[in-house]
């Protein structure tokens, strides 16, 4: 080669000395060296390259099942988001919140000898998250180098995040912090709706608990997400996005303004009685239900004490409320027993969880299809319809009330006992006037098996099938043909002896008014998924038709005669009556058991306008803190002033004529007046026949009961109190109303403890076994 | 002028037949280069391949530890792009000087020696050690190591060139040569407890002696008594486990016999790269697959990349990088034999031992057939001085191939 021709010339010197070297020159030695060298080099990496595949030959299976074990499939959940509940305008009455985790990684931080992002990272934190113990959180990184997972805090919202994340962005040496998502469940509504909606359980965006969120759990819960790693055929690591799915936003029936105002008025009642008579609660329970009358959707639902879902477990509702305890039964299960004693933030604070938990439970529940209590005369509609649809009575019948009725061995009252009787009663009086023996007369003219029949027509001692968690059984609380004896038969007949829920009586009595169609009462209307498409609706569900188009027809007339003047001056309803309408329904004293107490629970069940009626409302104020428990007036005058805001903001106009007082009342409370849309005008041309139930001194009510004159100074304003209860007394014995002069429907003289009674009536007792 | 263009070519056609008959040797017989294009291809080639591999490596730590996944990318290109202008500037710096004055080569060993005291002012801990300066202004660092090492190949080229064959064969010449390079290795290892840098500074040394000698025997027997040394340190450390605590040195022999008995320590990182090597198995897991460079791997961009091209290429990619490499050394072997004088000679074979020493090391490291000493992997490990001073050596070879291309054509 030419290269080596080159080489031998250029080095003259060493090609001297090949003679001392033998055959080869002092080059081609440093050159073969060299080479060898370079063969040597060839060996070593040959060997090298035997080695790889030794390895991976024979610990390549070995090795790669280490990797793959060693491998963290830390597959990341990326959590769903709970669906939104809103009303019907839209208003969200609850919804979730993305919140954050603050997870540090102590190994980021320790990175490098120098631990240079160590400091940087621990004062970002301190200087934005002040609750944080900087010095607790050295140590811990620095004794935990290997960490890589530690929540130093939860649920920290956006606002208090960004900040750090801001620093962040501007400041490399900020490391070793990282945000886990989650969900917050929150209701910007406070404690409105508390009763409808439940809560949901915890940390978690699932998990419901009560009303709605339990009910709807599958409905609002979506599905979590996951990132994660897995291996393919190749066992190459791959990692997917799997997106999590939302949960559906579930549209109610309930409207926020109508709840508010209905909240509204059940806080005021109970902030006016609170400690009246007695210590604790304006009423043991308090409950409200608005209801769609033609479609059987509920507008508005609610009960007192309310809480706030938010923070279902804060004891202050419970303050006033009767102390419920835990008792075990003769049949050896554990009741939950409603004591004589009001909780007050002394017994709350001796209290053990466990009986916390149990006054929480009941707290927690909706009363309005949770509580059972005997209905009392907003029963006796019911009564009457079943007897006109059934044929037992055409409403032509008059009746003779002398104040009682015997029945089998028992003498069973009327409320007007002590003032001899009602005499003379129609069937429209029966209701109006709400007498017992006609009802009575009535019921036996229907029968026992047709009672029972009607009562399961009207679904008493059935669910409903509301869509709401918790609604209570009744089929133990109420006859059947076998077991209806003439005195339960009576008995029923005016709303005793029987147990039912809000739900129920409401519904049953929508069917009763609509014209006969028992609508399915549900407050879900439908339901949409994250992007707002239309999942499913839900239309009104007729079960069946209880009474006939006629039937409901006259029921209707009764009702309003209840309230309207049609009805007379011994209506029992005319406190109902919102100003400027005209409404229909029916009052409830229903007695509670034990009998003589003279506990008592009051309510009011009606329908508004009473010639197109759009909505029915059910109001019950259970054993209210009155001296005089037995005053159905309260549950009227709730109704009504839940009424007078609740119908123009629904757009129903007024139609009857208002008295100059009622216009000043308005005026005074800042209430809608639309007489004006409706007559042009809004003052009352006929004012005088408008009665004032503001005028608590009822004179015509005296003049009809002894046929004198008006003019005459009410009698029995002379009549003595009796200290003992507070009424006062006639001569004839009849009590009064010491301040209104209203009749008193003495409980005790209606029924006594001697009557029987269905024996799983009582209302107060909680049984486990259900 | 025809006809003398046509011998030109001739001869550089020569040069190029019956090595390579690819597009590179086209290139550079068409091109009419000065210098060997096929090395210069081939280090380009590494080069790349060294940074596609960095960023692989590097990118999932890069992006955990500084936000950037092409972090340390960047910084091996900016080097890269550096170490190429030095390259071609050396190219072209006559050395002649080098070898012409005596003492210029003194000079060039005290520089070796004094650059190490630089990390006592200017140095940055890291790793427990001291091994890099701060460059004021430019904001970079710099490994003095590296320097040392260019500037002792350079250094005992010259010296031994001025020694002559028969002094350099002699006890007395060898033994000198090999008390500067020990001095400067201890330096090394005393100033930046770098002992791989030490050791190869030490093997370089050994190397072009060996070359530069007229016989065999004191290298044979050196030799032997070498093995039979680190054969004794491995039978003390077998019989004596207690007494590798306190040592690190001895520790890493330790959990290089027995990884299994360390495996969170010491050994963590040769096993996760054997493991990595078994988990790419023949072909690998695919480009930028890599299980183990994902925070098991302890900065798999550095001395244990060569398990991430395992892993991910598989045995036919490392042997393929392999044969690379032995092209690589197998250019400046033909430069080597092409050197027109003695000092040229020494000095390609210097930069030959320089890189075959680290090729071997690191892949017998990665390998797990000796303890991890810690030497990267020319042009494909991350590091910038690195690459930087190994291109400048390649430069130096290139200036001995230009130069004795350019004297072949005078004649």
């Amino acid at each position: 080669m030419a290269l080596k021709d080159r080489s031998s010339k250029k080095d003259k010197n060493e090609k001297k000395k090949k003679s001392t070297r033998g055959t080869y020159s002092a080059r081609q030695i440093r050159m073969g060296k060299l080479s060898a060298l370079f063969a040597a080099m060839l060996i070593l990496l040959t060997l090298l390259s035997v080695k790889l595949v030794k390895i991976v030959t024979e610990y390549g299976d070995e090795y790669q099942r280490i990797v793959l074990s060693n491998q963290r499939y830390d597959s990341v959940i990326i959590p769903f988001r709970r669906g939104d509940i809103v009303d019907c305008k839209g208003t969200i009455l609850a919804t979730s919140e993305k919140v954050y985790n603050l997870i540090v990684d102590a190994s980021v931080m320790m990175t490098y000898d120098d631990h240079r992002y160590l400091e940087p990272t621990l004062n970002a934190l301190s200087a934005c998250f002040p609750n944080i113990n900087i010095q607790e959180l050295r140590a811990f990184v620095v004794n935990n180098e290997s960490s890589h997972y530690r929540i130093l805090a939860k649920r920290l919202t956006y606002g208090e995040i960004s900040e750090f994340l801001n620093m962040q962005a501007n400041n490399s040496y900020i490391r070793g912090v990282t945000f886990e998502e989650e969900y917050r469940r929150i209701y910007p509504m406070g404690t409105l709706c508390s009763t409808i909606l439940g809560y949901t359980t915890g940390n978690t965006n699932s998990g419901g608990m009560y009303g709605l969120e339990e009910y709807y759990e599958s409905v609002l819960t979506g599905t979590d997400g996951r990132e994660y790693g897995y291996q393919n055929e190749d066992a190459t690591l791959e990692r997917t996005i799997k997106p999590a799915v939302d949960g559906y936003t579930i549209h109610t029936t309930i409207d926020a303004t109508i709840q508010r105002i209905v909240e509204d008025k059940l806080n005021e009642f109970n902030t006016t009685y609170t400690n009246n008579y007695r210590a604790g609660n304006g009423a043991e329970n308090l409950g409200c239900i608005i209801m769609d009358i033609n479609s059987g959707e509920i507008l508005a639902m609610a009960d007192f004490p309310g809480y706030n879902p938010a923070d279902y477990m804060n004891t202050d509702p419970l303050i006033g409320c009767k102390y419920y305890e835990a008792v075990t039964n003769a049949a050896g299960y554990i009741e939950y027993r409603k004591s004589q004693d009001v909780i007050t933030q002394e017994m709350l604070d001796e209290m053990t969880q466990d009986q916390i938990n149990v006054n929480l439970y009941n707290l927690w529940k909706n009363q309005c299809i949770s509580y059972t209590y005997e209905p009392g005369s907003t029963a006796k509609p019911f009564c009457v319809a079943a007897a006109l649809d059934s044929g037992a009575i055409t409403g032509d019948e008059v009746y003779t009330c002398n104040g009682a009725l015997q029945v089998a061995n028992y003498y069973i009252k009327c409320h007007t006992y002590e003032s001899g009787g009602d005499g003379v009663v129609t069937v429209q009086d029966s209701i109006a006037w709400s007498c017992n023996v006609a009802l009575m007369k009535i019921a036996q003219t229907l029968g026992a098996e047709n009672m029972c029949k009607y009562q399961r027509i009207f679904n008493l001692g059935l669910k409903t099938g509301i869509d709401l968690a918790g609604e209570a059984r009744t089929d133990t609380l109420v006859y059947n043909n076998q077991t209806m004896g003439p005195v339960d038969l009576a008995t029923n007949s005016f709303g005793q002896n029987f147990n039912a829920t809000m739900i129920q009586m409401i519904a049953g009595f929508s069917s009763l008014i609509n014209g006969g169609y028992y609508y399915e009462p549900h407050l879900v209307s439908q339901i949409t998924d994250s992007t707002g498409a239309v999942v499913q609706t839900i239309e009104p569900r007729v079960l069946r038709q209880t009474v006939s188009e006629s039937v409901s027809e006259r029921m209707r007339q009764y009702c309003r005669a209840t309230v309207m003047e049609e009805g007379g001056s011994r209506r029992s309803g005319r406190n109902a009556r919102p100003f400027g309408y005209a409404i229909g329904g029916k009052t409830g004293t229903a007695q509670t058991i034990p009998r003589e107490t003279g506990q008592i629970v009051i309510s009011f069940m009606g329908f508004a306008p009473a010639d197109d009626p759009q909505i029915a409302i059910y109001v019950v104020i259970d054993r209210p803190n009155f001296a005089k428990q037995d005053n159905v007036k309260y549950a009227c005058l709730l109704c009504r002033d839940i009424l007078q805001e609740v119908l123009p903001y629904m757009g129903i106009y007024m139609t009857e004529p208002l008295s100059d007082e009622e216009i000043r009342y308005l005026e005074e409370k800042q209430l809608e007046n639309t007489l004006k849309y409706t007559q042009g005008t809004g003052t009352s041309d006929n004012g005088s026949q408008t009665e004032d139930p503001y005028e608590q001194i009822e004179m015509t009510q005296i003049t009809d009961s002894t046929g004198e004159t008006a003019n005459v100074y009410p009698r029995w304003m002379s009549y003595p109190i009796d200290p003992a209860t507070g009424y006062r007394v006639g001569p004839d014995g009849t009590k009064y109303d010491a301040d209104t002069g209203e009749l008193a429907y003495g409980t005790s003289t209606i029924l006594d403890d001697s009557i029987p009674v269905n024996d799983n009536l009582d209302s107060d007792t909680i049984r486990t076994n259900n | 002028m025809a006809a003398n263009r046509n011998t030109k070519q001739n001869k550089t056609g020569e040069v190029i037949k019956g090595n390579f008959k690819n597009a590179a040797a086209n290139l550079s017989d068409y091109v009419e280069t000065d210098v060997d294009m096929n090395l210069v291809f081939i280090v380009l080639f590494l080069l790349g391949f060294g940074l596609l591999m960095v960023y692989s490596a590097s990118s999932y730590v890069a992006f955990r530890d500084f936000g950037n996944s092409a972090y340390f990318f960047k910084k091996q290109i900016t080097a890269d792009l550096l170490g190429i202008v030095a390259m071609i500037v050396t190219v072209f710096v006559p050395l002649k000087w080098v070898e012409k004055n005596k003492s210029t080569k003194y000079l060039i060993a005290a520089l070796a020696n004094v650059v190490l005291f630089l990390v006592i002012p200017f140095g940055i801990e890291s790793h427990g050690a001291r091994r890099w300066i701060q460059i004021p202004g430019i904001g970079g660092s710099l490994q003095p190591a590296e320097i040392t090492k260019l500037l002792m190949i350079v250094f005992l080229a010259a010296m031994i060139n001025s020694m002559g064959n028969a002094y350099i064969s002699s006890w007395k010449g060898f033994l000198f040569c090999m008390a500067m390079a020990s001095f400067s290795s201890f330096l090394l290892y005393a100033l930046t407890d770098n002992l791989s840098s030490a050791l190869i500074v030490f093997m370089i040394a050994f190397v072009m002696c060996f070359v530069a000698s007229q016989d065999f025997k004191k290298y044979i027997l050196l030799v032997a008594l070498g093995l039979a040394a680190a054969a004794g340190v491995v039978a003390y450390v077998e019989s004596n486990s207690s007494a590798t605590e306190g040592s690190f040195r001895l520790t890493r022999v330790s959990s290089w016999l027995h990884p299994e008995n360390s495996a969170e320590t010491s050994a963590h990182q040769m096993l996760q790269g054997l493991y990595a090597i078994g988990n790419g198995g023949w072909f690998g897991r695919g480009l930028g697959q890599s299980v183990q460079k994902v925070s098991v791997l302890p900065e798999p961009q550095n001395d244990m990349i060569f398990a991430v091209i395992c892993e991910e290429l598989g045995i036919v990619g490392a042997i393929s990088l392999m044969i690379m490499f032995i092209l690589l050394i197998y250019r400046m072997l033909l430069i080597a034999k092409n050197a027109r004088d003695r000092f040229s000679f020494l000095l390609v074979s210097g930069v030959m031992a320089h890189f075959a020493i680290q090729i071997i090391l690191n892949i017998a490291v990665v390998t797990g057939s000796i303890p991890n000493t810690g030497v990267s992997l020319p042009f494909i490990s991350y590091g910038g001085s690195s690459a930087l001073f190994l291109l400048i050596e390649v430069g130096l070879v290139l200036n001995v191939d230009r130069a004795s291309r350019a004297e072949s054509r005078e004649r």
